[in-house]
């Protein structure tokens, strides 16, 4: 058995046991028969084994240099270290897509595993198969990464450069994938709710899934913010890289529906609205999938265009086209019942789910206008982060303002008691706007931070009310953060939302003070810049078996020595620099080497980038993904309360 | 009516995308820096299979200026461009090889890996050793394939980056021909 052979077997049995669980979901539905269901959970079992068996496969094929398949022979070479062989499987688009159906058929299965609705678990768990069939059958049939090469090349390219220039390469596009393909289960959940027009329970249903799907996207789209900063070396973390949108586009959507949810959840209202963002944010993973594939766009992303585009094209189309015939369907059944008053927690969540819906309108309108231009009078424009951030900074203000206001309203409509927290608030706004004019901010930066202490006050207020409540009810604030536990759901909200704040008051500052200069020196001189000394030390170069490095020994004064350095690969005359950072709580210092002497060895030319608050910007992104963590952790009350009788007996 | 204009509103953005996938060309024929200007000249061994016909070592000079020289930068790790266009070349200096030379610059790679791609594909025109790559830099190429057509009085005329099929060759190498 060779790894190719393995691979394809494994392939042929993942799509036989994706149709056996479609054909059986079809089965349920049609006979009315729950069993069927239970057959089909089995089949999505073995769909992911199977699939199973391909990964493992082809990583069996990386790791031990089998160049007789057509991925290892393209995107390979025996040169690379272990952890960039193993990554190699997605580093290109063949293994990217069985990275993406392997990723599908876990959560068709885990999912399936907690679906109880006999009425809508048929259509949920169908829409699934059918989503990882279109994958499965891609892989298999179009883009088959275990297609035997007649005559084995003894090596191959390898991989992009860029890809293997960080570690993060082997997280980042893990997490984006579990992500985007997590937000398949709400998709189906919707699906089979219109469906089956049962509109009640979906949300709840699929409530967790979706903040799953989100925490993994937010992550992704923090560690993909970090790479390019690490590695890219022009020292920002956010380029608007077609891309990067395509990442972006789903989470915003994903994250206006995660608010709208609990506004259905509480008052069944937007049920409408909720099918219509779940459908977008579904589809918009796939309409990511098909711009860095297809060749439309050129990225730094971009894979080489395959016969996938049209493909990925017509699936996005199929998707949006069923989404939005069931919901013209079934509109007037879920057309809002009550009303909603503006200055009430729901009001403000819609308001919020609104400017987020906007965000990614702009996106997609600034990652296609491009194109549109290039359709109707042939020129080549290019939007740049000028368009997109002269419409996201309000947009931004906006959110950062709702945020704070959401959750310190109540339901339904405003109390008096409330108003002395929006006064707090004020007041807080006021004076961190009017300090940070007074310290010689810029206007925006000033507006950030008063908006930051906006958000500070209102989450105290959060934070500290109930306890206070349940102080005065229970006796002693001991009791009061005791009874912290019980709603650790709602503070892992409150987490994520100071995150949010501090990632804007990151991004205020990191856009609006940073020094960038250059500077060519001799080796052995000091250049005194940013409050530092910075002196060359030492030039020399490492030879790899994957890569030659040039790199420079400098030291910054305080900070310890950095090595920013030239990696040459053999698939690219031009180098890649690698970039050396020192963090620090204020700023960053962040060197790359520019050039060098080739002849002698006599100078080196630096770029000095000193960027203040980066580091929160990380840190934020580690608070988010633990107060995601905090609303998904499984309950332990409700646990306790089923398992006591069993104790006790 | 809603239905309808969500399908057009479909249907239109389907037709840019795919449109914009439409539009996407390759473009091999890359400008030379080195266009019109003398072809850098270089000394290097040939690899072993080609040492008896043409020595311990080929050097560019002694052709330059006196006869058309197609010249082809590949790698054995170079896949599957380098293998596309492998026995192309081969049929082309069977027929034209009496009035162009071709030489073929083996780049980045281990000597043993280039002998059995020599003899996987049987080139029989001079294939020289690079391994650090340098004639690549003088010749300003990105990356393996790349060819270039030199005329008979020792100019850059044509540049192709990437595979090059039978065509692009021919058409390659009658610009050069006298």
């Amino acid at each position: 058995m060779t790894p190719g052979m393995l691979g394809q077997l494994g392939l042929m049995l993942a799509v036989f046991f994706s149709v056996a669980g479609l054909v059986s979901v079809v089965a349920a539905w049609v006979l009315r028969d729950a069993r069927y269901v239970r057959v089909a959970r089995r089949a999505a079992l073995l769909a992911f084994l199977g699939t199973l068996v391909a990964f493992g496969a082809l990583e069996w094929a990386l790791l031990t240099d089998d160049f007789s398949i057509l991925y290892t022979a393209r995107n390979h070479t025996t040169a690379s270290p272990t952890w960039v062989k193993f990554a190699t499987l997605w580093a290109a688009l063949e293994g990217s897509i069985l990275l993406w159906a392997l990723l599908q058929t876990l959560y068709t299965w885990l999912a399936g595993l907690r679906m109880r609705d006999y009425w809508t678990s048929p259509v949920a768990l169908g829409t699934l198969f059918a989503v990882q069939l279109f994958f499965l059958v891609n892989v298999l049939f179009v883009i088959n990464p275990f297609t035997p090469v007649p005559n084995p090349p003894a090596d191959g390219p390898g991989p992009n450069p860029l890809l293997q220039n960080h570690w993060m390469m082997a997280v980042h596009p893990i997490l984006m994938y579990l992500g985007f393909v997590g937000l398949s289960v709400p998709f189906a959940h919707a699906i089979a709710a219109m469906v089956t027009r049962r509109y009640q329970t979906w949300v709840s249903e699929t409530k967790w899934w979706l903040i799953f799907a989100w925490g993994f996207l937010t992550a992704a789209i923090f560690a993909g913010g970090w790479w390019s900063y690490e590695v890219l070396g022009w020292g920002g973390y956010w380029a608007w890289d077609p891309v990067e949108n395509a990442s972006f586009i789903p989470w915003l959507l994903a994250t206006a529906f995660v608010h709208t949810a609990m506004v259905q959840e509480r008052r069944s209202l937007f049920r409408s609205w909720n099918f219509a963002l779940v459908t977008l944010a579904f589809a918009a993973t796939v309409f990511g999938t098909f711009l860095t594939r297809s060749g439309v766009i050129e990225s730094v992303h971009a894979f080489a265009g395959g016969p996938v585009g049209p493909i990925f094209l017509g699936f996005l189309l199929v998707i949006l086209t069923t989404g939005f015939a069931l919901l013209g369907r079934v509109s007037s059944e879920v057309r809002d019942a009550g009303s909603v008053r503006l200055w009430s927690r729901e009001g403000l969540l819609l308001l919020g789910a609104l400017v987020f819906v906007v965000m990614a309108f702009v996106v997609i309108l600034g990652t296609l206008f491009p194109l549109l231009v290039e359709a109707f009078s042939g020129d080549k424009v290019s939007v740049g982060a000028p368009f997109f951030n002269q419409l996201f900074v309000p947009l931004g203000y906006a959110m950062l303002a709702l945020m704070a206001l959401g959750p310190v309203l109540p339901w339904r409509r405003a109390e008096p008691e409330t108003l002395r927290a929006l006064a707090a608030m004020a007041v807080a706004l006021v004076l961190g706007t009017g300090v940070g004019l007074a310290l010689g901010w810029t206007l925006w930066v000033s507006l950030t931070a008063g908006l930051f202490l906006f958000n500070l006050v209102a989450l105290a207020w959060l934070v500290a009310s109930p306890i206070a409540r349940k102080a005065r009810v229970l006796g002693g604030v001991r009791t009061g953060v005791g009874a912290l536990a019980w709603s650790r759901r709602r503070y892992g909200g409150y987490l994520v939302h100071f995150a949010v704040a501090l990632t804007a008051l990151a991004i205020a500052f990191s856009q609006s003070y940073r020094l960038d200069v250059q500077k060519t020196l001799e080796i052995g001189e000091s250049w005194q810049v940013a409050g530092r000394t910075i002196t060359v030390h030492a030039l020399r170069a490492v030879e790899e078996s994957h890569r030659y490095s040039v790199i420079a020994d400098v030291e910054v004064s305080g900070l310890g020595l950095l090595h920013p350095r030239l990696n040459y690969y053999r698939t690219s005359r031009t180098p890649f620099a690698s970039p050396a950072v020192a963090y620090t709580l204020g700023k960053d210092y962040y060197l790359v080497l520019q050039a060098f002497d080739q002849k002698d060895s006599e100078w080196v030319t630096l770029r000095l980038v000193v960027t203040p608050l980066v580091l929160w910007l990380w840190a934020s992104a580690v608070l988010m993904v633990l107060g995601t963590a905090m609303i998904l952790w499984p309950s332990t009350r409700r646990v306790q309360v089923g398992r006591t009788p069993e104790v006790e007996a | 009516m809603r239905t309808v204009a969500g399908i057009l509103v479909a249907l239109a953005i389907g037709a840019i995308l795919w449109w914009g996938m439409q539009t996407k060309d390759e473009r091999s024929e890359l400008p030379s820096a080195l266009a019109g200007r003398p072809a850098p000249a270089f000394a290097l061994e040939p690899l072993p299979s080609f040492r008896e016909r043409w020595g311990g070592e080929l050097d560019l000079a002694d052709y330059l200026g006196k006869q058309p020289i197609v010249l082809n930068f590949w790698a054995s790790w170079c896949y599957p461009a380098c293998y596309e266009e492998a026995p192309i070349l081969e049929a082309a200096w069977r027929r034209w090889g009496d009035r162009v030379l071709f030489v073929g610059v083996n780049t980045q790679d281990e000597i043993d890996k280039a002998e059995k791609f020599v003899t996987q594909f049987g080139l029989s025109f001079p294939n020289v050793y690079d391994p650090r790559g340098k004639v690549g830099i003088d010749y300003g190429m990105y990356g393996v394939p790349e060819t270039f057509a030199i005329s008979a009085d020792g100019r850059v005329v044509r540049r192709h980056a990437g595979s090059i099929d039978a065509t692009q060759l021919e058409a390659m190498i009658r610009e050069v021909l006298p």
